[in-house]
């Protein structure tokens, strides 16, 4: 009989997969989801072996290759930290099937193990994506070895242990000091982005303070990744290197007894936490409050907020982008942008005139596809349907039409993403003094391409529902909409970018194509029905 | 008689609020079906809770065949089986794959794991079913699978919140039977009920709960002396209001 740690990861595993309701289903529509997701996993899964083998060629070639293998350590180790973080706590606490996993004969160890893993797993999915194609490249370059081989492999398997026990930590922490509170929800959301927020403000400023020679690109980012991001990675290095065998041991060591202590050191808390954190129960000092009545759309609106707000998993991943922009409207404050980019011109203007000229035009419409980037970074539209989860029913059963619902719970995204990216852009036509076509091609491209991540979101959506979930995390960032809805707005942020070189007119043909899609899914939804 | 539950001097309190459970004591002894009854938010599923390990609680101690859910949850839990009042199982596995999984963790051998669950998918009308994805069930399939799932292991003490919610008068009936029958072979059954005559008619105990107070508990003949349960829960609940 299989031990109980194993059985209920595979568990989560395939609750997390879905591997399993595509198999049983008996709806062809489930099935040919599934291909299709695995199908786009497979597509992007390529694409990122691709790019991490060029980037490692690119060391190669830069007479980096004995530390390519410590920088794809600490490189996937820093993504695993960031996006853990952005995860917070919702695969260790508040889960929904608390109840009954607790009422099993298992300890709370196993409980915490078992979640660590799943993590972990996925994770190592990533890493492994990484790891791989930089080892062949290793190879071919330095030659085979086993050493190597196996330094490179217990790296790989390593790699994520210690971001994900540091950011599940880090989450802990701050769910455990804000279990006791009324807004615990809303307060972990605000801790949880601050520390993102300084964590990016540190890396920021730690790169600005470097005094770098630019020729020497590719070694300060490989020193900067292994020196000072993840140190750890150093030794993978040293093993690889041939300065210290000892290295890996160190390496693999250090990330065990990381996972194993947070599991010893959080287990006792367990329960305790998770009862603060189920804890709803009305106070002495309650008070009812007024009775307002309100339009049904509205009640609708100030529902959809308050759910954004209710969970910290859906707010951190629905605000990032936002977040990111205005904190780059921020940065833009205090950096002479205008004189950054004159210096770019004259060094560009001293080489190629015209394409000195043709930069300076076409810098507002280069920002407007920036914005586009990031605005799609965040899209809680995308999952906001998914979430509704096993009481849609009660949605789906007032007398308002599809579409009115579909508005409501596409405001907060068109609402948060222009205001990021409004922000961003009126500082930075502000300080590089656009001309009036500038302001009005990057004010319009935030507005219209709001309104359509917004509107998109909602309809990949619906067209992708997940109302059958374990952890809110399943569908605020690991469902197809939402990665459909980030993806899809990565490639078209650089296609705007690229496109920008033709002029205005590329950017307004980016946003009339938008507005007209737009008006597509707002007829569209007028015919939507919505059933459970 | 074995004594398989004791609850002594519980109390929990959520946040800074009021108390959710203050000062509950009662014993539940082998061949017991002791009906737990109060009004919404008197502190039921709480006790229940409690009861099966998965909340923490601020005072007292809850023992399980001698042994603390503090102290030893997972040996209590092996012996007791915990079915809430609307079980969120997990939708994307199968009936049989849910089934095998309960098996796995309560270590039910293969040949007995698959004699009870033939046995009472049987009974419960849901053997053509348990190939299917749990999604798409429902409520009462869920509640038959969810039981079923609980039975599997043979537990001491079970444990339900509001058992016959969702449930159709045959598996009703057919529920009621296993319960006398576990309690025939030793077990014994803790459960909260807002149907006071199914309480009536099916718990040899009967505890009453008010703002988290007990207010009266034991033999449920005693307890109601020559009324019906029904006019003694009123008389309960009124006693403060007066």
């Amino acid at each position: 009989m299989r031990a109980k740690w194993m059985l209920l990861t595979k568990l989560q595993l395939t609750g997390l997969l879905g591997i399993n309701r595509a198999r049983k289903s008996q709806d062809p529509r489930a099935k040919r989801k599934a291909a299709g997701g695995l199908a786009a996993f497979i597509i992007v899964g390529i694409v990122l072996l691709l790019y991490i083998a060029l980037l490692a060629l690119g060391m190669c070639a830069a007479g980096l290759t004995k530390q390519a293998p410590a920088v794809a350590v600490a490189l996937a180790s820093a993504i695993t930290f960031f996006f853990s973080l952005m995860q917070g706590c919702s695969v260790l606490f508040a889960v929904k099937d608390y109840d009954m996993l607790m009422s099993l004969p298992v300890s709370k160890r196993t409980v915490v193990a078992s979640r660590m893993l799943c993590s972990y797993l996925v994770n190592l999915l990533f890493c492994a994506g990484v790891m791989v194609p930089v080892a062949v490249i290793f190879f071919i370059f330095d030659g085979f070895s086993f050493l190597n081989l196996f330094a490179i492999l217990a790296a790989a398997v390593c790699a994520p242990l210690l971001p994900v026990v540091v950011a599940t930590a880090l989450s802990t922490l701050i769910t455990a000091a804000t279990a006791g509170f009324r807004f615990k929800n809303l307060l972990q959301s605000i801790v949880g982005i601050l520390f993102i927020v300084l964590i990016m403000i540190g890396s920021f400023s730690f790169s600005f303070s470097m005094n770098t020679d630019p020729a020497a690109g590719v070694t300060v980012i490989a020193d900067v990744l292994t020196k000072y991001v993840y140190p750890p990675a150093l030794l993978v290095n040293m093993t690889i290197a041939g300065e210290a065998f000892w290295g890996i041991f160190a390496f693999i060591g250090i990330s065990l007894a990381a996972g194993g202590a947070f599991i010893a050191a959080v287990s006792p808390f367990y329960t305790k936490i998770n009862s603060a954190l189920f804890n709803h129960g009305a106070r002495v000092g309650y008070k009812k409050g007024d009775v307002k009545r309100t339009s049904a759309f509205a009640a609708l609106c100030r529902r959809e907020w308050k759910r954004l707000f209710s969970s910290s998993a859906y707010l951190l991943n629905g605000v990032s982008g936002t977040v990111l922009l205005i904190l780059a409207g921020i940065a833009l404050l205090f950096v002479d942008v205008r004189t950054v980019i004159d210096a770019i011109l004259a060094e560009a203007s001293a080489e190629a005139p015209e394409v000195a000229e043709a930069l300076q035009n076409c810098l507002p419409y280069m920002a407007a596809g920036l914005a586009v980037l990031f605005i799609g970074m965040s899209c809680p539209s995308a999952s906001a349907l998914s979430m509704e989860g096993k009481s849609r029913g009660i949605l789906f059963s007032m007398p308002v039409s599809a579409r009115t619902i579909f508005f409501a719970k596409a405001l907060p995204t068109f609402v948060l993403n222009f205001a990021g990216g409004a922000f961003v852009s009126i500082v930075f036509c502000a300080k590089i003094g656009a001309a009036w076509d500038g302001w009005l091609a990057l004010l319009g491209t935030c507005l219209v391409f709001s309104a359509f991540t917004a509107l998109g979101g909602i309809w990949l959506n619906y067209k992708n529902p997940k109302y059958e979930w374990t952890t809110e995390q399943e569908v605020v960032k690991n469902s197809m909409p939402v990665w459909l809805a980030v993806l899809g707005s990565f490639v078209l942020g650089f296609a705007v970018m690229f496109l920008s070189v033709f002029g205005w007119y590329a950017v307004a043909a980016f946003d009339a194509v938008c507005i007209v899609l737009c008006a597509a899914m707002i007829a569209y939804f007028g015919k939507v029905r919505l059933y459970v | 008689m074995e004594k398989i539950l004791q609850i002594s001097h519980l109390s929990k309190t959520y946040g800074k609020g009021k108390k959710a459970v203050d000062d509950l004591s009662l014993d539940v002894y082998a061949g017991d079906i002791y009906g737990f009854i109060g009004q919404n938010g008197a502190g039921k599923t709480t006790t229940l809770r409690a009861v099966t390990g998965i909340l923490e609680f601020d005072e007292g101690e809850i023992t399980i065949c001698g042994n603390s859910v503090k102290q030893k949850p997972v040996q209590c839990k092996q012996v007791t089986a915990y079915i809430p009042d609307n079980p969120d199982l997990y939708e994307y596995l199968t009936g049989i794959q849910y089934l095998n999984f309960m098996g796995d963790m309560f270590g039910v051998e293969t040949g007995v794991r698959k004699e009870r669950i033939e046995r009472y998918a049987a009974m419960f009308r849901i053997e053509g079913d348990l190939g299917s994805l749990i999604s798409s069930y429902s409520h009462g399939m869920k509640q038959k699978l969810a039981i079923i799932g609980a039975l599997l292991h043979e537990p001491k003490l079970m444990v339900l919140d509001e058992p016959f919610v969702g449930l159709d008068p045959e598996a009703a009936f057919k529920l009621k039977q296993v319960f006398r029958d576990m309690c025939a072979a030793g077990s014994a059954i803790f459960f909260s009920t807002h149907v006071l005559d199914v309480a009536e008619k099916l718990c040899n105990k009967i505890a009453i709960i008010k703002q988290g107070k007990l207010m009266a508990s034991g033999d449920i003949d005693a307890v109601r002396g020559d009324e019906s349960l029904e006019s003694v829960f009123m008389e309960v609940l009124e006693k403060d209001a007066r």
